[in-house]
């Protein structure tokens, strides 16, 4: 029974502290519009740091005229790493990988990652207090993803993705005045993978 | 109206002298390739013209065609190759990143790390190395990695290559290199991948047999 109850301490001591909120005091349009609306198409310097290898390309975002999402990665010198298409909630296709990438775990983790470049696309499904802040929880599939902004919604804090008990990674992103992603930063938690995003300009 | 007139008039005439003041026009850049028919003459007389190129420096663009999205990517550099096996690749535009590769050695440096090539990258990086190279000591005809064509017209050769090897059948569909006929230097490089996009290298302001140093491909 001791253990029990300490079990039970801990892990409601563990867990966050969640208030849900039943009456919000925002509109499902206030927290889309503070997302990054994406722009019909954004190309990024792309570094991605996984277990000592060192990945460095172009990568292009594109919103495509049926509304999917097209991502483009490509090295310096042009050759493809990979094009992905997300179509809806839960529905990914690999249009190409480069044959070194084709691995189920490696194309999870490029969904996982690209997820945060489009949370606008998927479904807000609730919200909470926690650490000071507010939380919106987005759902893609089975991928949870949370938006942190402060209490009065002004500003967006990071980005995260997990389950309510366990982060995954998290995501910091900085915006241009124009509301566009002007560099984001993926830290994953339990795994010494880091992604670098900046965006460019110069290539057309 | 005479305004508009005039800019679109002027618009017009610079753009038919820029296009006539092209040398590489005017010296048969568009003029179309024929099957070379004495396929073993023309491969000996490129092998020894190109054994003359012991160094090539020029400047690069290259554009990346992605089928799919309608979009390029443009980018642009400098390359400085010295035979045996030395090569340096330094991208400008969109941003620097410079890979040096020195016999079988790759190193790649942005504006952040300087690192070896990892596995992903660095067989399409000796692969291109290998082309240019290749390309420089006019041995590249002599592979069995892949099977090849020859064109030409009066001023250059082109070289349409597939690959037959089993890696090289993974990451790419062809490749066409153009070499100008005057001293057989490279002047276009296209790779067709297996999706259908294109990457195509032009090379320009083409310096051969200048005195390269070696420091520049050392890391």
């Amino acid at each position: 029974m001791r253990y029990l109850i300490f079990s039970a301490f801990f892990l409601t001591s563990c867990s966050r502290d969640y208030v849900k909120i039943s009456d919000p005091v925002f509109a499902k349009e206030d927290v889309y519009n503070l997302l990054h609306g994406s722009k019909h198409s954004e190309r990024f310097k792309m570094e991605i740091e996984i277990l000592n290898h060192y990945l460095t390309g172009i990568l292009l975002v594109k919103e495509m005229d049926d509304k999917s999402m097209r991502f483009y990665a490509m090295t310096e010198t042009g050759a493809s790493y990979f094009d992905l298409i997300f179509s809806d909630v839960g529905k990914w296709k690999v249009n190409y990988i480069m044959p070194s990438l084709k691995n189920k775990k490696v194309i999870q983790t490029l969904y996982e990652c690209l997820g945060y470049l489009h949370i606008d696309k998927f479904a807000l499904v609730r919200s909470f207090l926690q650490e000071g802040g507010r939380y919106f929880q987005f759902t893609e599939g089975n991928r949870n993803y949370y938006v942190k902004t402060d209490l009065a919604m002004n500003n967006i804090e990071r980005y995260e993705l997990g389950s309510e008990r366990k982060r995954k990674s998290i995501a910091n992103i900085y915006k241009s005045d124009v509301g566009s992603i002007d560099s984001m930063k993926i830290k994953y938690e339990h795994f010494n993978m880091k992604w670098r995003l900046y965006h460019i300009t110069n290539t057309e | 109206m005479i305004l508009v007139v005039n800019k679109t008039y002027l618009k017009l005439v610079l753009l038919l002298l820029s296009f006539f003041l092209n040398s590489e026009f005017i010296l048969g850049q568009n003029k179309s390739f024929k099957l070379a028919t004495q396929t073993e003459l023309v491969k000996a007389q490129y092998k020894k013209e190109a054994s003359r190129i012991q160094t090539l420096q020029c400047n690069f663009s290259q554009v990346k065609k992605i089928a799919a999205l309608t979009e390029q990517v443009k980018s642009e550099g400098q390359l400085s190759l010295k035979k045996p096996g030395k090569m340096k690749m330094e991208y400008t535009k969109p941003y620097s990143y410079i890979v040096r590769i020195n016999n079988q050695r790759i190193q790649i440096k942005d504006e952040k790390k300087t690192t070896e090539a990892n596995a992903a990258t660095q067989k399409a990086w000796k692969y291109i190395h290998r082309m240019m190279i290749g390309s420089l000591q006019g041995d590249l005809l002599d592979s069995r990695d892949f099977t090849y064509a020859l064109f030409e017209n009066d001023q250059q050769l082109k070289i349409q290559i597939v690959p037959t090897e089993k890696n090289l059948k993974r990451y790419m569909k062809q490749m066409v290199l153009v070499l100008r006929k005057k001293d057989y230097a490279l002047t276009s490089l296209e790779i067709t991948e297996l999706n259908g996009d294109t990457n195509t290298m032009t090379f320009t302001n083409i310096q051969l047999n200048k005195d390269v140093s070696d420091e520049i491909f050392n890391f």
